[in-house]
């Protein structure tokens, strides 16, 4: 068990935890609409992509994403006594600085995540111990979580910075066009009418530390990852790999009362969550209740699952449930109970998903002392 | 014993492979991929089963990406392999097996970082942890090459050391010899840095005859230090301390000593050498250093080493 101890962010909903949490229980979707005029390649039909400052969009993807993670960086360090002797540090993300050079005629010369890492590294005078990136597709976070746990287990480090961001340029968001995954207007997870996500720039700071009795903390009770041999563009039809995972995390013999799902908007991924949660649950004397944060923030990539992990810990310390504000009427054939509008709830344990594409899946459990 | 494999894969196939079957849409593999499944099946008869993975790709899916850019960034069949991580999915088709995969990054030294990661992990939890990686290493018109490496891990590696290590366990390392080895011990080492500590005792060679440090053999002093961190580094992987036959400092870059250096040197009974691993090239690496006594920077500039 590792525990939470510090976390800030910076995404669509703008720059904290506040306005992120507030954006959560407004119901209202930040999507804006971007310049694209200058991109290299002109998506068709333009997608609906929130972005929250564009104008620092201008200085490339590097610059941005340390921006941004500074940005969250600063939060975090606000809220905790930080120590940089024996840091870790893992940097999570899809495509990290891929913006600064693909277009270009010159190749590469690295991968695109670790000059990121580099610099932000560099910016904040941090020199840790340990630092790497994980590249999980959109279950970055989650992966990068797994690491941090065994670093501490094993007392390679005291602490651990996990860095999540990325960054919503032309390529990322040709990719999604060419794939057919985008909403023509907005992400309506879980929703019957859904037809697809939106994308939104996104990045947090989550510290981690060894088990700590601070009151303040919360424990990452488990973490699970589960990559399937199904197909490189679709999960297995029944959810199977959520299903070890949660057969992993025993979710089954346990009360949990929230699950933040990865909920993109996607037909295929809100279908197979909402299976793969169904079997879990059949037998639960309480069924959780299930939103999503994607619907607000649109689908910051990499930087999901750390978004996903601040909501659950401001619904734990809150008490509160926030809705999926974009949808009214959710999908018939869908079993669980999903959270429409802000309520207060009783919340002792969260349950996160984060899914990612060619079939990288994740989850952990999380409570609060 | 940690058993290692290499293969060189020509992509694209000249016939249809015998796996074919085992992977959807295998003929839309990138080339990565390809060789990945390729490799793991002309292997598979001498592996375990493994219960985690790192995928350890220099380069991520850079190829992959520009690939798909040059289809205008409109195809849904190569934008599928922009993601490193999706390589696994095909290799646990032709597995068919799932558990959990990590795909890291850390160039250019993303695939001894991963190794070291595995080497920490395997246990009692991950009895068996692969690190595996696909890069491409030459092209010819549209035919490319890749080279596709796999460490079967099934035990940590036994080093018989622990820090602060004396040099004098790491002789095999440079060619220097006493008196002229200078620095007396590797304190720390990570991935990409570590320090030395060089104590200050009458005799050294480093010293004048009047017993003062002459300053420019701090400069000796940073280069030693990177050829005792670098062995540490690769004795700590389970290799061998003497990689190289040839090993020496080839330039040195805005190396800048402290005016009081001498003097604080002078009321001293060690100093700390730290040095980072900026860039290798081929057979040269670039490193920064510095130099602290008493909790001053003393000297600090950057090395080009050359190891070959």
């Amino acid at each position: 068990m590792i525990s939470l101890i510090g976390y800030g962010c910076s995404s669509s909903a703008g720059i904290g935890v506040s306005h992120f949490w507030e954006s959560l229980q407004s119901g209202i979707s930040r999507a804006a609409l971007p310049n694209t005029q200058s991109w290299p390649v002109q998506p068709s039909p333009t997608p609906k992509i929130c972005s929250w400052d564009l104008e620092t969009k201008k200085s490339g993807a590097q610059q941005t994403l340390v921006t941004q993670l500074s940005a969250a960086w600063d939060k975090a360090r606000s809220t905790v006594d930080f120590n940089p002797a024996d840091l870790g540090v893992i940097f999570a993300s899809t495509k990290g600085n891929v913006e600064d050079f693909i277009w270009t005629d010159s190749p590469p010369r690295s991968d695109p995540l670790t000059p990121v890492l580099k610099a932000f590294l560099e910016v904040h005078s941090l020199r840790p111990t340990k630092s790497i990136c994980v590249s999980n597709a959109c279950a970055s976070t989650h992966g990068a979580i797994f690491l941090a746990a065994n670093w501490l287990r094993s007392r390679k480090v005291k602490s651990v910075l996990v860095l999540a961001a990325d960054f919503i340029g032309p390529f990322v968001v040709n990719g999604f066009q060419s794939l057919k995954a985008l909403s023509k207007d907005s992400a309506r997870p879980f929703s019957g009418d859904r037809d697809g996500l939106t994308l939104g720039d996104g990045a947090a700071a989550l510290l981690f530390a060894a088990h700590h009795q601070n009151k303040d903390a919360f424990q990452i009770e488990g973490i699970a990852i589960d990559n399937e041999g199904y197909a490189v563009t679709r999960p297995s039809q029944e959810g199977e790999s959520l299903g070890r995972i949660y057969d992993r995390l025993r979710v089954a013999g346990q009360p949990v009362d929230l699950v933040i799902a990865h909920g993109t908007g996607t037909i295929e991924n809100d279908k197979i969550e909402d299976r793969a949660l169904t079997r879990a649950f059949q037998s639960a004397d309480q069924r959780p209740v299930v939103t999503a944060t994607k619907w607000c923030t649109g689908h910051t990539l990499g930087a999901s699952g750390a978004l996903d992990l601040i909501a659950a810990a401001e619904a734990l310390k809150r008490q509160e449930v926030f809705g999926i504000g974009t949808s009214r009427q959710i999908d018939s054939d869908f079993q669980m109970d999903y959270a429409l509008q802000t309520a207060s709830r009783s919340i002792e344990r969260v349950l996160v998903n984060s899914l990612g594409f060619g079939g990288a899946h994740a989850a952990l459990v999380m409570n609060r002392l | 014993m940690n058993p290692s494999f290499s293969a060189e894969i020509l992509f694209p196939p000249a016939e249809k492979p015998a796996w074919a079957p085992l992977v959807s849409r295998w003929h839309q593999l990138d080339g990565a991929s390809f060789a990945l499944v390729e490799a793991y099946t002309s292997w598979k008869q001498s592996l375990q089963t493994p219960s985690l993975i790192f995928l350890a790709s220099e380069g991520a899916s850079n190829e992959a990406d520009a690939d798909f850019v040059k289809t205008g960034a409109k195809s849904p069949s190569k934008m599928i392999h922009t993601l490193p991580s999706t390589r696994s999915s095909p290799l646990c088709q032709a597995m068919g097996w799932s558990g959990p995969v990590l795909c890291v990054q850390k160039d250019p030294h993303t695939f001894e970082t991963a190794l070291k990661e595995a080497q920490e992990m395997v246990g009692t939890e991950y009895p068996v942890v692969w690190v595996l990686g696909a890069s491409p290493i030459h092209s010819e018109g549209t035919l490319k090459k890749y080279r596709v490496e796999l460490v079967q891990l099934l035990e940590k590696p036994k080093t018989n050391f622990t820090f602060p290590v004396p040099v004098s366990l790491l002789s095999e390392a440079l060619p220097h010899r006493a008196p002229m080895l200078w620095v007396d011990e590797v304190l720390w080492i990570n991935d990409t840095q570590g320090e030395c500590r060089v104590r200050l005792k009458p005799g050294k060679h480093f010293l004048d005859a009047n017993g003062a440090v002459r300053i420019s053999s701090l400069i000796e002093w940073t280069a030693q230090s990177y050829g005792f961190v670098k062995a540490c580094q690769v004795l700590s992987r389970g290799g061998n301390a003497n990689p190289y036959e040839q090993n020496y400092l080839a330039a040195f870059n805005d190396f800048s000593f402290q005016e009081n250096a001498a003097s604080v040197l002078q009321d001293s009974s060690e100093a700390l050498v730290r040095i980072e691993i900026l860039k290798e090239l081929g057979p040269l690496t670039l490193i920064e250093g510095q130099v602290v006594a008493q909790g001053e920077v003393l000297a600090s500039g950057r090395l080009k080493v050359y190891c070959a």
